[in-house]
């Protein structure tokens, strides 16, 4: 019996050792990403990684191929992908439950959250370059995380927390513009380091950025803004996101390059017919592969390999805005020499090659008739940029719902992962 | 670990004392009813440490005194005690109909008697676990256990199974019991090292698991304790169960040694109709392909026949530009291409023998099972030794090491367009997939597709693995009454895992299918030790009561880890990672897991007149998985049980046998969450040569969790009719499991998708029976029969929500969990009906998804009639069987024996991916109805994206074992025994089932989906069998 006192006593220190603490040893705590210079890069560098690589990014697929099927742009999707025929097929198709949609979602709040989260904590960060770069970097996406999703939905909620109050476009847009003002002072310091993923270049992406949603925002004070920082953008610098073979160009890895999802509607653009782009518009054959017969169209452009890089904004935005707020300012005769300048733009003269290589505008001068070939233009230069469906309500295209609609959606209805779990989830759109 | 060994050291080292002198006692001892001698009965000197068992002739031998009582007990005899009064004892032990008195297995080294025990237990003896030549434990056990739903989850040569008892009782943990051999808490994981580019679903549990690693043939018996509330002795551990295996032992006396061999040949069961219709829809002319999955991007000008919903909101649009020009091709059915018969040997060579204070036993096994999938197979050499020793009266020692070593050759199994089955359904039928060109090579099949003879030929998947399960016991009698039990056992594996698709010679081939070719490399290396200390005293308070205490602990400890590669884009010549020129983004990563459990437990059961047992107990249990401040919890246990027909009132009756049970006890899941599931995490990823990290899997961490909580309690009654001849054995159980851990949802504007959250609550309920009876009787002729029935109902009782969707799956399967209704439900779109049920048709005759309001669900009709609004979903299907059931027979005459199991499971809906796929791309049965103008052109397109449309019901019988033997008996002076055996295994189905099998499971050994998706059908297998005994 002593034996097996001593043995218990013995179990017992035994036992207490098992009560040990384990860490996992393969991934990087919470406390550790947010409280070190290393820690807040690596989320920087996340941040792109989660916008732009894989079929679940926004960048890298969700929206632009949301936008492309719910505005024409894209073709019939194969069959055995719901979530994509859903959104070809449009209005009560597009479910709550929605896979596309529901990725541009929450891809982009957890952007939104994971982004601010970098920003609050940037003062672990000491070194001014450094400081400055990954404040702007994080920035950008949280622009472009709200900004996106403001597009796509009538409401977001712009604050991270449990049920979380919606904003209006308003509140959303005066947010993602308030953010990339922010970073104004940065600027001059941010010009990147090792480290952190290059290819962006702030300066010029920020501006960018400032006049596309400044655009959106519509006031007339906010359209001079926009004309402002359209103007500002240097356009023969390029910023984009790259790809390669391990991170790789989503929608050439699994639409383009591949058979069984979906391909581009047309060398038509997915256009009316009074919009649809002339035969000889060198942009068909930059977004359209020309060996492409009607029963077989193969996109290429920006998603013609898994490598190929896609700019953030294109120079031809940039000179749209410019004709756009313009035309709206009814300054035709100033907006009509912009439009000029995207239809006579030659491969070599554009930053990306987008050429249309055509002749002067010929059309009517009045506004109407301006605004329009400037929409025309917005859908055939930034085509699948995942501007339009904003674009098409921006010019008063056609709804959906009604007759000659351009796009099947007005709004996405809200994932029900949200509804679910947050009561002020306001009621989805109609249409 | 050091504490560890020192301390058993010391036991050893110290507990050496002088022997008493006995004289030596034999005998003989043979069945009461046939006079065969049998073989394996434990004798064991009462009040000592002193035994022995009896070899083949039924002979035994053991030191003992004139006035020592002698037990003698065996698995399915009744226990039988002498008073020894000369040098040979002759004893004929009875076979334990009623079942009552036997010795039943409660935990790791304790026995008791099934009547003390307030839980059902099942008991399978080694017999009737090979009469059909297993070729793995767990197909041995199928239909044998009564509330055991036992699924072959792959026909795969090392296919995975999974044992669910009473249903699913955890959502996050899985439903797999504890596996117990001989002490030694055994792992049963399923990680997949071999299709590591496959997964990252909660769902999705794929490949081989480690039962496959026990050789059946070196298996005594096997004890099923179905409830969480069984036993205390394994706590926590067991909350799903145990499944307590005991192998084989040596034995005292001239060593035997039996030799058995088999040849096992593996076929198809079922081969499916394709459509032979030599015909196909003109467009797309271009390429030939069919339905909605056309092989080439389709143009909506052409080959998209629905309009886009940009006029007509809500409106259903109908169908445009269905083509019904017809044109002739070629069709042919590719599964001849994939199918073969697989051979098989299994060979077996043990040896037992031993004296009075040193036993020993050792096997050697050699399987090879070979696939019904053209170049598949699984080897699997395994070594088992095993060793007991008498050190003194007090004290004896047994060690066990048990060496195996598998290598499996497989293909992809399903889940993926280039599996054998899989490539061969996404492919329409209409290509020679034989032809090659001028160098060789295959051609290219559908665009983007891959030729299913390329996979059969040139992909090389599998694994090896290389286990040790090895333990050490102590046994110590140091007074009359007490004994204390020392176990240490320790499971230890390595896997490799590989994979290899060539590039391919044609194109074009999807990316996602690696048209530039593929590589994969895992290793996995598993460590597990288990410790436990049990201790029992028995205190015979008076004549009529006794108490006997129990008490003890656990430690258990687990490690392991895990890494993988995956490449792409390779060099010629190299089939491993070297190959690669591009290391697939993320796939090269570690993951290790590290996690400890323990506990201590005190249990007391108190005996009254040997007809009356209360048992209550106490225990407390820890999980380093969970937080500090909440990791210990503690569960309680009540049972009893009352055996009425020991009473006076009984004696005459026909009813030979009654006893009632119940049993009440709590258990907690210790490892229901990942070892590191409580903390928010950030996963490490390269962009471009940079760091990145991300928020891990999207969800946010939850230091508060707290195991889940199943308090269950069952009733039962056993009874024997005519001397027993009739037994009957009930079951009703319920067990609620509280603080139930999900992965919820999360709203997306908290910053996370998923949390986990002990937020659920859940019940299974259910009823269990067996029956057996002995029909016929005689010294020459006996008719068993036998059979069981369960039925277990699920219902979540509690839910943050309405319903949420479980991780997805590859099939695209939508599993569900929902309020009030059973766990794994599938909710989807639905046909639209009309109010009698019957379809409600387009205009044009087609069948159409229902439609209406999505906020309340209610459908909507416009002036036509017709469905408008958005898509509706709803409940289409619910996975779970409604009872599962087998029965069979034994029947023997004079050498001869017979029998037969039949299994079944009724009800259970499975989402058959393969079945709509086949649709889609031509080679179904519902094309070659559309293509003779049987259904109405466009049928299937209308058809294929209502989610009902895979809903198909699981039910299924199947002739599960047919075995005849015939037995030689002793030959000669050599041969003590000569049996030969014809068995089959999975011979006949009878279901409904659209695919080739209803049992199988592309989710693998998850715990709650049920779907196909070019998962391997179970092979029909043939055995002979012959077994000697010299």
């Amino acid at each position: 019996m002593k034996k097996f006192i001593i043995l218990s006593a013995l179990m017992s220190l035994f036992l207490t050792s098992c009560d040990e603490e384990f860490l996992d040893p393969t991934r990087a705590s919470e406390e550790d990403v947010f409280s070190s210079r290393d820690g807040l890069v690596g989320v920087a560098n996340g941040l792109q990684s989660r916008f732009s690589v894989g079929r679940q990014s926004p960048f890298g697929y969700a929206i632009i191929t949301a936008n492309g099927f719910t505005t024409n742009e894209l073709g019939a999707p194969q069959g055995g992908n719901a979530d994509e025929v859903a959104l070809f097929a449009g209005s009560g198709e597009v479910l709550p439950v929605n896979g596309v949609v529901s990725n541009i979602w929450a891809q982009s709040l957890i952007l939104n959250s994971e982004a601010q989260k970098v920003i609050n904590n940037i003062d672990r960060i000491s070194l001014p370059v450094e400081k400055a770069s990954v404040l702007v970097h994080a920035s950008i996406f949280k622009a472009l995380a709200l900004g996106n999703l403001i597009q796509f939905f009538e409401k977001v909620p712009i604050s991270t927390e449990k049920n979380a109050v919606f904003n209006s476009r308003a509140e959303v847009l005066a947010v993602v513009i308030k953010t990339l003002e922010d970073t104004k002072t940065s600027l001059p310091s941010a010009t990147g380091f090792p480290g952190l993923v290059g290819n962006l270049n702030y300066t010029n992406t920020v501006n960018a950025l400032l006049a596309r949603f400044y655009l959106m925002s519509g006031s007339p004070g906010d359209l001079d803004k926009a004309l402002e920082h359209a103007t500002l953008v240097n356009l023969s610098v390029r910023s984009f996101f790259p790809f390669d073979a391990v991170n790789q160009n989503s929608i050439a890895a699994t639409a383009f390059l591949v058979a069984n999802n979906y391909q581009p509607i047309g060398r038509t653009l997915g256009l009316p017919a009074a919009l649809q782009p002339v035969a000889a518009d060198g942009r068909i054959n930059f977004y359209i592969s020309p060996t492409s017969t009607p029963s077989a169209v193969r996109g290429t452009g920006f998603w013609s390999g898994v490598g190929t890089s896609v700019p953030v904004y294109l120079p031809g935005e940039m000179i749209l805005i410019r004709a756009e707020v313009l035309a709206r300012k009814n300054q035709l005769p100033q907006a009509i020499v912009e439009i000029n300048r995207i239809l006579q733009k030659t491969a070599a003269s554009d930053a990306w090659g987008v050429a249309a290589n055509l002749p002067a505008y010929s059309g009517a001068a009045d506004q109407a008739s301006v605004l329009t070939e400037i929409y025309r233009n917005r859908c055939i230069e930034l085509f699948m940029s995942g501007l339009k469906l904003e674009d098409t309500r921006r010019f008063g295209r056609p709804a959906a719902g009604s007759a000659g609609a351009e796009r099947n959606r007005n709004w996405y209805p809200y994932p029900d992962a949200e509804r679910f779990n947050n009561p002020n989830t306001p009621a989805n759109p109609l249409n | 670990m050091k504490k560890l060994i020192l301390t058993f050291c010391i036991f050893v080292c110290t507990a050496y004392i002088a022997e008493a002198q006995n004289k030596r006692i034999s005998g003989k001892i043979t069945d009461a009813e046939s006079g065969m001698p049998i073989a394996g009965v434990s004798v064991t000197l009462a009040d000592s440490k002193i035994s022995a068992s009896s070899g083949f002739d039924g002979e035994y031998s053991i030191e003992a005194k004139n006035g020592d009582n002698l037990f003698f007990t065996f698995v399915g005899y009744k226990a039988s005690a002498i008073i020894v009064t000369g040098s040979t004892m002759n004893v004929q032990l009875e076979i334990e109909t009623s079942a009552l008195e036997e010795i039943v297995v409660m935990g790791s080294t304790i026995r008791t008697t099934r009547k003390e025990m307030g839980n059902a237990v099942t008991t399978i003896k080694s017999s009737d676990l090979i009469k059909a030549q297993p070729t793995g434990f767990a197909s041995a056990l199928q239909g044998k256990i009564a509330g055991a739903q036992i699924t072959q989850n792959s026909g795969d040569p090392s296919g995975g199974f999974s044992i669910k008892l009473r249903g699913t009782s955890s959502i996050l943990g899985g439903s797999d019991p504890l596996y117990v051999i001989d002490g030694v808490v055994i792992s049963n994981s399923s990680a997949n090292v071999s299709n590591p580019e496959i997964g990252g679903n909660t769902n999705l549990v794929i490949g081989q698991n480690r039962t496959a690693d026990i050789n059946p043939n070196d298996i005594e018996s096997v004890e099923v304790l179905n409830g969480g509330a069984a036993a205390a002795i394994y706590g926590s551990r067991a909350a799903n169960g145990v499944v307590i295996i005991t192998t084989k032992k040596g034995k005292a006396g001239k060593a035997s040694y039996t030799f058995s061999t088999s040849m096992v040949v593996n076929s198809l069961r079922k081969k499916l109709d394709v459509n032979l219709v030599n015909r196909q829809f003109e467009i797309p002319a271009a390429n030939g392909a069919l339905f909605p999955i056309t092989g080439f991007p389709a143009s909506s000008a052409t080959t998209v026949p629905v309009s886009r919903g940009l006029n007509q909101a809500g409106v259903p649009q109908g169908l445009t530009n269905m083509d019904t020009r017809l044109k002739d091709v070629t069709r042919y059915d590719f599964q001849d291409d994939i199918f073969t018969t697989g051979i098989g040997t299994d060979t077996y060579f043990s040896v037992a023998g031993g004296d009075t204070n040193t036993k020993y036993f050792a096997s050697v096994g050699y399987l090879e099972n070979g696939g019904i999938v053209k170049n598949t197979n699984f080897k699997r050499l395994g070594l088992n030794l095993k060793v007991q020793n008498k050190i003194n009266e007090k004290l004896s020692a047994s060690f066990g090491v048990n060496y195996v070593t598998s290598r499996s050759d497989d293909k992809p199994d399903g889940n993926v367009f280039y599996s054998p089955m899989n490539s061969s359904t996404i492919n329409n039928n209409i290509y020679d997939i034989s032809t090659r060109d001028v160098n060789g090579n295959l051609l290219a099949v559908d665009p983007g597709r891959v030729n299913p003879l390329s996979v059969i030929e040139t992909f090389k998947f599998g694994q090896q693995t290389d286990r040790v399960i090895a333990d050490v016991q102590l046994n110590y009698k140091p007074f009359k009454n007490f004994n204390a039990d020392f176990i240490v056992g320790l499971d230890n594996f390595n896997q490799k895992g590989f994979g290899f698709i060539p590039r391919f010679p044609y194109a074009p081939v999807n990316v996602a299918t690696f048209n530039d070719g593929f590589v994969s490399e895992t290793d996995n290396k598993v460590y597990q030790l288990n410790n436990d200390l049990n201790l029992r005293y028995v205190w015979n308070v008076t004549k009529d009561f006794t108490a006997t205490t129990y008490a003890g602990y656990n430690v258990q400890y687990y490690r392991d880890k895990l890494f993988s590669v995956q490449g792409r884009d390779l060099k010629p010549f190299i089939e491993n990672i070297n190959a690669a020129n591009t290391i697939i983004g993320g796939s090269a990563s570690s993951g290790e897991t590290n996690y400890n459990l323990w506990g201590v437990y005190l249990q007391e059961t108190l005996g009254y007149k040997n007809k009356l047992f209360v048992t209550a107990a106490i225990r407390q249990d820890a999980s380093t998985i969970f937080a500090a401040d909440v990791r210990r919890q503690i569960y309680p246990k009540v049972s009893g049980s009352y055996v009425l027909s020991s009473e006076e009132f009984m004696k005459d009756s026909k009813v030979s046998t009654a006893r009632l049970r119940a049993s009440w006890g709590e258990s907690g899941n210790l490892t229901a969450i990942g070892a590191y599931s409580r903390f928010t995490n950030y996963s490490t990823g390269n962009l471009f040569g940079q760091t990145s990290f991300t928020l891990a899997g999207n969800s946010r961490g939850n230091l508060g969790l707290i195991p889940e909580r199943n308090v269950s309690y069952e009733v039962g009654a056993d009874f024997g009719f005519f001397n027993d001849r009739l037994t009957l054995s009930g079951t009703y159980y319920r067990a609620d499991i509280k603080d139930l851990l999900l992965r919820v949802q999360a709203a997306p504007s908290t910053g996370a998708t998923s949390s986990i959250e002990n937020l659920g609550e859940m019940t299974n309920k259910g009823v269990e029976f067996t029956v057996k009876g002995i029909v016929v009787k005689s010294k020459d002729f006996n008719v068993e029969l036998y059979g069981n029935m369960s039925r277990n109902r699920n219902e979540v009782t509690k839910l943050n929500q309405p319903f949420f969707l479980l991780d997805s799956n590859p099939a695209g399967a939508p599993v569900a969990v929902q309020l009030n209704r059973p766990v794994g439900t599938y909710f989807g779109s639905y046909y639209a009906r009309n109010p009698d049920g019957s379809l409600l048709l387009m205009p044009n005759g087609l069948p159409q998804t229902e439609r209406g309001n999505t906020a309340t669900g209610a459908i909507q009709r416009n002036v036509n009639g017709q469905p408008f609004g958005d898509v509706l979903n709803k409940e289409i299907g619910d996975p779970n069987p409604d009872f599962i059931y087998a029965f069979g027979t034994n029947i023997t005459y004079k050498k001869w024996g017979l029998s037969v199991l039949l299994d079944g499971v009724s009800g259970g809906d499975i989402w058959d991916a393969d079945y709509r796929t086949r649709q889609g791309t031509g080679a179904g049965q519902l094309v070659a109805q559309e293509l003779r103008g049987e259904l109405p052109r466009g049928y299937i397109y209308s058809i294929y994206n209502i989610q009902e449309f895979r809903i198909v019901d699981g039910s299924y019988l199947k002739l599960r074992e047919v075995s005849i033997n015939y037995s030689f008996g002793k030959l000669n002076n050599f041969f003590e025994d000569f049996t030969l055996n014809l068995s089959g295994r999975n011979l006949y189905s009878w279901d409904k089932f659209t695919s080739y099998d209803p049992e199988v499971n592309s989710g693998g050994q998850s715990a709650v989906a049920r779907y196909n998706f070019g998962t391997i059908p179970i092979p029909r297998t043939v055995a002979l069998a012959l077994k000697l005994k010299f």
